[in-house]
């Protein structure tokens, strides 16, 4: 499964994503745009609550990813199976893998 | 044009708090260290052309505010700046060599420092929202870290770090800052005014009138597979 391009018949799906991207680029002139432009079309499709209560939840998933790899949290095995095999998510940075440890600074 | 009146009362309030927390003493960290770990989560999270992550932030000019270094030590603020802008490249590696320098509870609490200024800096950004000044931290001893004793701790073999007693009885974010329990109940707290309630979490179809669950969770892989996030 390639996540990139996953498309999961959501409608305004591709607004959503666009918050979603948008939320996670870095200072400057482009990722400010992206987010204007994504809350302006978000807005649009959903309402401002809407837009709102996403970009909350890209806040949750910016706190949570920081907390699950700073603490080395590990999925149970299947699970692990699962989100790197249907997911495609073994190619993370953030692979851990009791089985096969990795090292590095 | 996005105000702070749009934000739910609920996010705002939750929002004004832990906020306020960076700027207080927590178990192990003084109000002074807490707020400039926040500020050096903040400046290492969002800039645009960060050092790669095996270079310290206290190695490079001007990485670290003025003072940085009196507040707290600067393997504190290392592992601050890291996990704000490359936690997907943290290994077990890293964490063994922080611990060398940080004692284990005081790292799970600056975890939680960088986690709520994620959250607060993200939302804010996202929706156009002018940044937010860093309270005052009190001086004297109202400021000292308040050495609140830690629940009965055990080692997990779903976390690096240590966590409240029993151990890998929940899942690994879950367990994940219970060593110190006020990050970890602000944590949960901020989670469920972004996310969804923790009592709600098994019900599919909830939804608070915006969003359905499916639409959360899109945004929610999306922001995890942007992150490289495996959990």
């Amino acid at each position: 499964m390639d996540l990139a391009s996953l498309r999961v018949g959501v409608p305004h799906a591709d607004a959503l994503i666009a918050l979603a991207d948008a939320a996670t680029l870095p200072d400057g002139a482009e990722g400010e745009g992206a987010r204007a432009r994504a809350r302006a079309r978000l807005s649009a499709a959903m309402g401002p609550r809407a837009m709102v209560d996403a970009a909350a939840v890209a806040a949750n998933f910016e706190m949570m990813t920081r907390l699950a790899d700073a603490t080395g949290a590990l999925l149970d095995r299947a699970d692990r199976a699962e989100a790197g095999a249907l997911a495609g998510a073994d190619g993370f940075a953030s692979r851990r893998d009791p089985d096969r440890p990795t090292h590095g600074g | 044009m996005t105000t702070t009146a749009d934000v739910r009362a609920d996010l705002a309030s939750v929002h004004d708090e832990a906020w306020a927390s960076l700027s207080r003493p927590g178990p192990r960290w003084s109000a002074a260290a807490r707020r400039a770990l926040a500020r050096t989560a903040a400046d290492a999270m969002w800039v645009a052309d960060p050092p790669p992550p095996w270079v310290a932030a206290s190695s490079v000019p001007g990485a670290l505010a003025d003072g940085a270094l009196d507040a707290a030590p600067a393997a504190a603020h290392d592992a601050a700046a890291r996990i704000a802008r490359h936690a997907a490249t943290l290994t077990r590696d890293w964490y063994d060599r922080v611990r060398t320098a940080l004692d284990p509870l005081a790292y799970v609490e600056l975890v939680g420092v960088v986690c709520v200024v994620a959250a607060l800096t993200s939302l804010r950004r996202t929706l156009g929202l002018a940044p937010r000044a860093l309270d005052a931290a009190p001086d004297g001893p109202a400021g000292d870290p308040t050495r609140a004793a830690p629940p009965a701790l055990a080692e997990a073999r779903r976390n690096w770090v240590p966590v409240a007693a029993p151990a890998d009885a929940t899942a690994a974010v879950v367990q994940a800052l219970t060593a110190v329990p006020p990050a970890h109940d602000l944590l949960w707290r901020l989670a469920a005014a972004q996310y969804i309630p923790d009592a709600e979490m098994v019900d599919p179809r909830w939804t608070r009138g915006t969003l359905t669950r499916v639409e959360i969770e899109l945004v929610a892989t999306r922001v995890s597979q942007r992150r490289e996030c495996h959990y």
